[in-house]
């Protein structure tokens, strides 16, 4: 199992590096501009009151907590109310998409299938590079503002960070367990990633379309956007249990059905 | 002798869901064959004939509609992993990942399936240098390094699916001496193919399939009395067309001066009746097993 998980990291070694370090560039620009807006609270709260306030919530940011003299409201609304999970997006469904769809397609899974090993284990061990994969990304985006603020003699409290860590994971976890599923019914990457691009697409807009319509309101708990509550983390230091609830449950379900399905699909058609 | 292969009645149809909509396939229809131990076995058939999806089904990579698959004696579904430890497999069309270097490919097969003895032998014996990126090897390198990766823990039985296709002769030579060398050694092969000089080489018996069905199994020595041949004769004098009218004598074509007289079986009365003319000249050629295979075939589509 071992060689096959370092295969898929090695595999994509190149994708991870330059997600990693790009949203720490983000990061790390973001870092360098907070000393610019910090201090100016009081215009950027004139400016904010001429704002709707769905259009706050459709954003997922409390405005409330929106506070420029601290760097973890800055950074929360600047870098992971979208940057971010823009990113960890595309990176979880292009590795998801490549592990089963995409060997499929290449017809490569025919040699790993020739090989004395299960199939769950193959599926298992791309899912442990994927999570690999996952961990990596989050701990260099994340905690990259331990040296950044370091640079620029920028105070920040590591709890926020830790927490928004664990959110980030959790969200990115969820993203990839279903696009592992999409993988491992689909027999084209393209599909795969059409399929979990379009659901994650759905999903934010169900988000944004509840906070405008309260008739429509309850619908924003089938979106994964609602769970994540960067603001929540990056300000109040808190995840709701809920949302652990939702991605752990969302993730371990869909891994079973993708593992399942794997290995009862027919494979090389 | 002990089995190594045993499908029986094996059966795959290919739909969306089980709905029987314009998608439905029934590549493979019911087929059963025995694969001996020691033999070289050649699945015969033209392309679409559901070689390749009774191979994958042998491979478990596909799952049977109905039927039963055993590989040296063991369930090929439930005990797959177990038989890929003794089976070694060539794809048809050799594809591996683009980036890795021959040398990776070969490194990660021997972390799957422990340290190879032979293969420095076949590398050297390839002339194959696993130094560079599988995406930059030519046809023939892809195909060597597909070799390798099959036959370099020796393994007990060995499936290959078309294992010459676009390859050059020269390859194609060094590929049954191979062949003749794992016979030698006791090694079991089925190979598929759908080039019939190729079967005529390599294989002992060869089973014959046509729209997912298994229309004639025969031992390669077998189809050879059973084969027909080409009598080409010029005559220095007058002769009867009629006096070549006799059994054995499939068809007779006239030509200038002579006959192309098609003959199965025994052909010592054929000479005989030669001898009694005068003549300018004459050839006997062996029609080929492609021959046998056409007739074959004519014959099973009339039924």
């Amino acid at each position: 199992m071992f060689s096959i998980i370092w295969r898929t990291i090695k595999d994509r070694k190149i994708s991870l590096i330059s997600y990693s370090l790009g949203a720490a560039a983000f990061l790390e620009m973001y870092v360098a501009l907070f000393p610019l807006f910090a201090g100016k609270q009081k215009e950027f709260e004139k400016l904010l009151n001429l704002y709707p306030e769905q259009l706050f919530q459709a954003l997922g940011m409390d405005k409330a907590s929106f506070n420029l003299a601290r760097i973890e409201s800055f950074i929360a609304t600047e870098h992971f109310s979208l940057i971010w999970p823009i990113m960890a997006i595309i990176m979880m469904i292009a590795f998801g998409g490549a592990q089963i769809a995409g060997e499929i397609e290449k017809g490569t899974i025919e040699t790993i299938l020739a090989q004395p090993i299960s199939r769950l284990k193959v599926f298992l061990s791309k899912y442990l590079a994927g999570l690999a994969n996952l961990f990596v990304f989050v701990v260099v985006s994340v905690f990259a503002i331990a040296p950044f603020s370091a640079i620029h003699n920028v105070d920040y409290k590591i709890e926020n960070f830790i927490k928004m860590a664990i959110l980030g994971f959790l969200f990115g976890l969820a993203i990839f367990s279903f696009s592992m599923l999409a993988s491992s019914v689909f027999s084209e990457k393209g599909k795969s990633n059409l399929v979990v691009g379009g659901t994650i697409i759905l999903m934010y807009v169900i988000n944004t379309i509840s906070t405008f319509k309260e008739s429509l309101k309850n619908l924003r708990y089938l979106s994964f956007f609602y769970y994540y509550d960067f603001s929540a983390a990056m300000n109040k230091n808190t995840i709701d249990g809920l949302a652990i609830w939702v991605f752990l449950g969302v993730s371990i379900t869909a891994t079973i059905l993708g593992a399942v399905w794997f290995m009862r699909r027919d494979v090389g058609v | 002798m002990t089995n190594i292969i045993e499908v029986v009645n094996l059966k795959k149809y290919f739909s969306y869901f089980g709905i029987k909509g314009r998608d439905f396939v029934k590549a493979v229809d019911g087929i059963s064959l025995e694969v001996k131990k020691g033999e070289v076995y050649g699945f015969l058939g033209p392309n679409g004939a559901g070689k390749t999806t009774t191979i994958r089904c042998i491979m478990d990579f596909i799952h049977p509609t109905s039927g039963s698959i055993k590989v040296l004696g063991k369930d090929a579904h439930k005990d797959s992993v177990f038989l890929k430890k003794k089976i070694g497999y060539l794809p048809g069309n050799v594809r591996l990942y683009d980036k890795w270097t021959g040398q990776e490919h070969i490194d990660f097969v021997e972390s799957l399936r422990g340290k190879s003895k032979f293969v420095e032998d076949l590398k050297e014996r390839f002339n194959f240098d696993p130094g560079k990126k599988f995406k930059t090897y030519s046809s023939g390198n892809k195909q060597k390094l597909g070799l390798i990766l099959t036959l370099m823990h020796e393994p007990e039985l060995i499936i290959m699916d078309e294992p010459t296709l676009g390859l050059d002769p020269l390859l194609q030579n060094e590929i049954y001496e191979i062949f003749d060398e794992l016979q030698k050694k006791g090694h079991t092969v089925f190979v598929s193919s759908h080039n019939l000089p190729e079967v005529e080489r390599i294989c002992n018996r060869v089973g014959i399939i046509k729209e997912g069905k298994i229309v004639g199994i025969e031992k390669v020595g077998e189809l050879g009395e059973k084969r027909l041949r080409k009598v080409t004769v010029r005559f220095d004098v007058k002769f009867k067309k009629a006096d070549f009218e006799f059994d054995g004598v499939e068809k007779i074509e006239e030509i200038s001066d002579g006959l192309i007289l098609t003959v199965r079986g025994d052909i010592n009365p054929i000479v005989k009746k030669l001898a009694s003319y005068k003549l300018h000249d004459l050839e006997i050629s062996h029609a080929t097993l492609e021959d046998v295979f056409l007739e074959f075939y004519k014959g099973k589509n009339n039924v």
